[in-house]
């Protein structure tokens, strides 16, 4: 028995927690589960593709790999401002959209039209860059040994860490911040934060903000990790549900715990039952806590 | 004697007309004034409109005509959260405390939206020796907290950015009388130190006993001004507005 599925397992369930803290996010915030999520980490994707290829094009020299890794300096410059790039996203689809909705009120109405957005935002992707299957390189990782008889590529372990690295930032900023205290305070009684104070409509564009960014970041680490395509959000977008639910909607540290379980137990389907169950694991999660415990982990009772 | 009727008022709502819904309107042009240092009951029946007066002054409840002042400055289209800035602190009757963040984070957050926020932390202290039991459940999850510190807790959240004008809407809601004799004592404490105060209460006898003033709303309009103790000795008006006599003379209709 071969151990190696902990380390695409732990690889899975960092990219799935950094999305799911944007889908928790948004979710506690804005009181409704945003389908354009995936659309967000699939921009995110093509825009450091595009901001790469453009900074590409005005140095006029390809960027040699950073040391190990697959990826350039140019790569990862192209990657920050595409978080830029998803967040303004995320930003202009709440202002045109979902304000509009929030404000008659209906949760069924913003879900139906978060649907609609994401397949407006797929097709756009592949009008923009086709369909076929897109990389940021197409140079071969290979896989080292790290010990305990696992390997992992210089990729992989780069991007856990960045993941991880992001997820501690965000949870830091939730905690310990202003902002992170208003978007908890307005989570839990947009009502009561007016009263004390708070900019409730700049506590939701942070939040958008802050969920488009984090997804454009989860949607890079995909593409260097697999490969970039308009549906590899979309195909993400389960999972991403999956871990947010069992880690309890609004729970910055379950969302990350939910991502690390659903990515351990699709690696160790993969592992013990075939490829074919990879698919199927995130939603017998999913099944199971509505079930089991529908506040999740770390939800509290609504 | 602390509070005078004729000093010039701190906060001063004209002719108010305030509802929920647009052409629905619930409080039909209510005045109320209040000046530094004084406590202004507002009473009435159920349904009197009481509850969404204090909101409508509050910024929570759109308001369709009648101007609101705090300190001369027509404040009636200022946006809800700017007012505890401008020196209006509300505390409303339920949900008044955020449950799932702890006791400092609640106070934190007044700090959060002050200009000067060292103030605010310095205000902090003061309010934690004032309210030892917030100081204890300080890294408490406020949900936690009984009923009567949740009320305490609500009260310092106000505080903390020393508002000039403090609003209640029902403080004693759901305590047990001995709270309601505590939350009051403090409010008292508080109008001493020069805050105007407007209570919206049920309990009428405990209200008029720590008011200076008070307003009896019907049906949305005002129909009774006046110093609390003529309120309370008035057989007439207790029983028709107050719901039964302070002094268990006469039987409520």
């Amino acid at each position: 028995m071969s151990l190696q599925f902990v380390v695409d397992g732990a690889v899975a369930g960092a990219v799935t927690g950094l999305g799911a803290v944007g889908v928790t996010l948004t979710y506690s915030i804005l009181r409704f589960a945003n389908f354009a999520h995936g659309e967000f980490i699939a921009a995110g994707a093509y825009a450091t593709l595009a901001i790469g290829g453009a900074i590409g094009v005005g140095l006029g020299a390809a960027s040699p790999p950073l040391g190990p890794f697959s990826f350039s300096a140019v790569t990862l410059v192209a990657a920050v401002l595409a978080m830029g790039v998803t967040g303004a996203l995320a930003l202009a689809l709440d202002a045109v959209l979902f304000r509009r909705l929030r404000d008659r009120g209906e949760a069924v109405v913003a879900i139906m039209a978060s649907f609609g957005a994401s397949m407006a935002l797929r097709s756009l992707f592949e009008a923009v860059f086709t369909s076929r299957p897109a990389y940021f390189t197409r140079m071969l990782q290979i896989a080292r040994p790290i010990g305990f008889g696992l390997k992992a590529t210089p990729n992989q372990l780069a991007l856990f860490g960045l993941a991880l690295l992001l997820m501690v930032l965000l949870h830091g900023l939730m905690t310990r911040t202003a902002t992170g205290r208003a978007m908890r305070a307005v989570s839990e009684n947009p009502g009561l934060a007016r009263v004390a104070g708070l900019d409730v409509g700049r506590t939701i564009r942070l939040t958008w903000l802050l969920g488009g960014a984090l997804a454009g970041a989860a949607g890079t680490v995909v593409g260097l990790l697999v490969q970039i395509r308009p549906g590899m959000g979309f195909d993400l977008l389960l999972p991403l549900f999956a871990a947010a639910i069992l880690g309890g909607i609004g729970s910055v540290p379950g969302a990350v715990l939910g991502g690390f379980t659903v990515g351990f137990a699709e690696a160790a389907a993969v592992a013990f039952a075939g490829a074919q169950w990879r698919g199927a694991v995130a939603f017998a999660v999913l099944i199971g806590v509505l079930l089991l415990r529908p506040t999740g982990l770390f939800g509290r009772p609504a | 004697m602390s509070g005078t009727s004729d000093a010039r008022p701190l906060l001063a709502a004209e002719a108010v007309v305030a509802g929920y819904e647009p052409g629905l309107p619930i409080v039909h042009g209510a005045s109320l004034a209040v000046a530094a240092g004084e406590i202004l009951a507002v009473l009435g029946p159920n349904g009197a409109g009481k509850s969404t007066l204090v909101k409508a002054l509050a910024g929570l409840v759109p308001v369709s005509r009648g101007t609101v002042r705090l300190d001369g400055r027509d404040i009636t289209g200022l946006p809800a959260h700017l007012r505890p800035r401008a020196g209006l602190a509300f505390v409303p009757q339920t949900e008044n405390i955020f449950a799932s963040l702890s006791v400092a984070d609640n106070l934190r957050i007044a700090c959060d939206v002050m200009p000067d926020r060292p103030r605010g932390r310095a205000r902090t202290a003061e309010l934690l020796d004032l309210f030892p039991d917030l100081a204890r459940a300080r890294t408490l999850l406020a949900g936690r907290l009984s009923g009567g510190q949740r009320q305490m807790l609500a009260v310092a959240r106000a505080l903390v950015a020393s508002p000039r004008v403090l609003m209640l809407d029902e403080p004693s809601a759901g305590l047990s009388p001995l709270f309601v004799s505590d939350v009051f004592a403090r409010l008292r404490t508080i109008r001493d130190t020069g805050v105007a105060i407007v209570l919206v209460e049920q309990n009428v006898r405990a209200a008029l006993k720590v008011a200076d003033r008070a307003l009896v709303l019907v049906e949305g309009r005002n129909r009774h001004e006046g110093p609390a103790k003529t309120l309370a000795d008035d057989p007439a008006i207790a029983a028709l507005y107050l719901g039964g006599a302070p002094h268990s003379s006469g039987s409520p209709a």
